[in-house]
This record gives structure tokens, sequence and C-alpha cells, in this order.
């Protein structure tokens, strides 16, 4: 691990190892030391998912076949069953 | 009653369904295209309450599969009441070792409709022997700066991708990272630091296909820890790009199951 006491020359490092699509507009260091703190905490919270776009939450899912055959027997219920590629409850799929 | 599965668990040879699983798949496949119903990979399946497939729904159209779940409601006349689970979230922490840092990952790009207005979601699990390779050894001085462990910084920037088809996120695909702490504050003996750095990679929209796009993100954090400690890790993109599309990542840790 890399360990030093002077903070330019991680931004140095930084600078010279940015190239391609993010250098070309690099905003490393636009976030002062100040601000960073707030600046994160607050940019994490807004980015995460709002309600509306967790309401598959909402439905009763089972995740497998045999376990859907069973309970729909029991309560005598239809089934809806989802196959798809990907895992559709993280939205990577 | 609904249900959800993950073909990849139950095509791929290393897919985690059970043999019972999968045999109840093909089963279903069978009477199905002997029903003469679209049978295909990705659909939505009506079933009887005894499991035997009784619609095919156009899951991609809402107007359509509105239209079918009011047929199957109108043959089979269900007894309106509760759902027979509890609803709860789908995607939730994964349980991990009581001194794991388990961090969630969002990830989203706004320019696409259907699927791609949903953000995509990680969780990232680092053990002891990950989490402890972040913090510096020895005492920790305000402006004191150190490189994060550059396997355990792959491990969280591989998912730094919007939504794609393609969900690859093999490390070898990274071509370009760092992760540089700068402690800010020391108080109390915790530290406060803040994490600046990047990646750059080629990753694929879609699975199997060889043109793989650029990505670019340049990354703001802050880690905050106690010697010896798990740290806390947020981190925040500042911009990030892959192919034409702008997309955000966020990364907080957050509490998890213990499996011990």
């Amino acid at each position: 691990m890399i360990q030093g006491t002077r903070p330019s020359r991680a931004a140095l490092i930084l600078g010279l190892l940015l190239g391609g699509v993010v250098a070309t507009s690099c905003s490393i260091g636009t976030i002062s030391d100040a601000r960073v703190v707030r600046w994160v905490e607050e940019t994490v919270a807004e980015r995460q998912p709002p309600a509306e776009d967790k309401r598959f939450d909402e439905i009763a899912w089972v995740t497998d076949i045999r376990t859907a055959i069973a309970l729909g027997k029991e309560y005598n219920r239809p089934i809806v069953l989802y196959t798809g590629d990907g895992r559709i409850n993280t939205g990577r799929c | 009653m609904c249900a959800y599965i993950v073909n990849e668990e139950y095509y791929s040879k290393n897919g985690g369904a059970p043999a019972e699983e999968r045999a109840e798949l093909q089963r279903l496949q069978q009477e199905g295209v002997a029903k003469k119903l679209d049978v295909g990979m990705v659909r939505v399946w009506v079933l009887t309450p005894d499991g035997h497939p009784y619609d095919m729904l156009d899951g991609a159209k809402v107007g359509p599969t509105l239209a079918g779940l009011q047929r199957a409601v109108e043959h089979f006349k269900p007894r309106p009441g509760q759902p027979v689970v509890p609803p709860g979230p789908q995607s939730a922490p994964p349980a991990a070792p009581a001194d794991a840092v388990t961090l969630h990952l969002i990830a989203r790009g706004n320019d696409r409709g259907s699927w791609g207005e949903f953000p995509a979601e990680n969780w990232i699990v680092l053990p002891r022997e990950d989490w402890s390779k972040l913090l510096p050894t020895g005492d920790v001085n305000p402006g004191q700066w150190w490189e994060l462990d550059r396997g355990v910084s792959a491990k969280i920037l591989t998912y730094f991708y919007p939504q794609t088809e393609n969900n690859d996120a093999r490390l070898d695909r990274i071509e370009k990272y760092l992760l540089i702490a700068r402690a800010l504050t020391v108080k109390d003996g915790v530290v406060t630091a803040r994490i600046d750095g990047y990646v750059m990679m080629h990753h694929v929209f879609y699975p199997g296909r060889k043109d793989a796009q650029p990505l670019g993100a340049e990354v703001v954090g802050v880690m905050t820890f106690a010697p010896g400690k798990p740290p806390s890790l947020e981190l925040a993109t500042t911009k990030a790009m892959h192919g034409q599309r702008w997309f955000t990542v966020a990364v907080r840790t957050v509490p998890h199951a213990t499996t011990r």
C-alpha cells in the first residue's frame, strides 16, 4: 500500500493517470475538503431509489416454482410466473 | 400468487436451482408447447392453481399484460384476500460474517425507458481480510494519504456501470483505476478521510457481444474508521459515462444479517 503525507501527490497521481472519456472534463478536486463530507452524504442519499422505483416490492413474490405451486394449490389461486434473464429484483437484468 | 425465477439459475450448469426446480421448469415448457403457447426464456406465464400452463402474457407491454391478468381472474375467479406470503424488499443484503462490511451500490442511467427507468443494485461484501486492507497501518494524522488496496478497490469499482443487459462484472475488463484516501480529521481516535479516484474499463451492453464500449467514472467519497475497526464507506460518482450514456453511482455501508 502506498502511503504518504503530501496530499498534493495524490492529486498529481490522479491527474497523471486519468485519460480518455473522463479526463476530457476532469472534475477531480472540485469538491473542497470543507464540503466533501456533506456533499458525499447528500449525494448518496439523493441517489437512493425513491418509493416509486420499488413498487416491485409491494407484490408478494416467491422465488421458486415448487413453492408457488404448493401455495397455489393450498389457497386455490392461479399463479403468475415470470421467467427472466438476470436478476429483476436488483435491476441487473 | 406471484413468482419470479432467474433463468441463469435454472439453465446454467453452475446455476443454483436444484434438480427438482429445473425439472419443474422443463415440465412447464413441455406442457406449454403441447398447449401451443409461445414458450420461451423470458416470459410471463399464467399457471393454474395446481401448476399447469394456462396462458402466456406479453410482459413487455402494460396493456396486454393487464388484459391477460384480467382474463385469468375472470376464468379462475380467485377469492379476494391478503397475499399468501408477506410482500417485502426483494433486494436485500446477503448474510455475511458479523465483522464484514456490506456495501450497497445503486447505479442509474436515465436515458432509457422500460427496465432502464429503474436503478440497478449490487451488494458487495468485504470480509475482514478485505476491509482491513483499506486502512493504513500505524497512527494516522490529518493530511496523511494512502492508496486503497487495489484488489479491494477493484471489487467495488467493477460494479460502476449503468443498467445494461450484460451483467458480467469480471475484473479483467477494468483497465485503469485508483482510489486514494486522505485523512481530513482525527478525533477521539476516529479518522475521517476523503476518497478520490476513478475507474476506466470497457463494458459490453448485451451479453455475448464483443462491442464493449468505453466506460469512465470519477469517484469521490468519505471513509470513517477507528483503527482496526470496520470502516464506514460512502462513494459517489462526480462524472460517469458508458459509451454515450451518462450515469451515476452511489455506494454506502449498510447493516447486514450475520451468518454466525
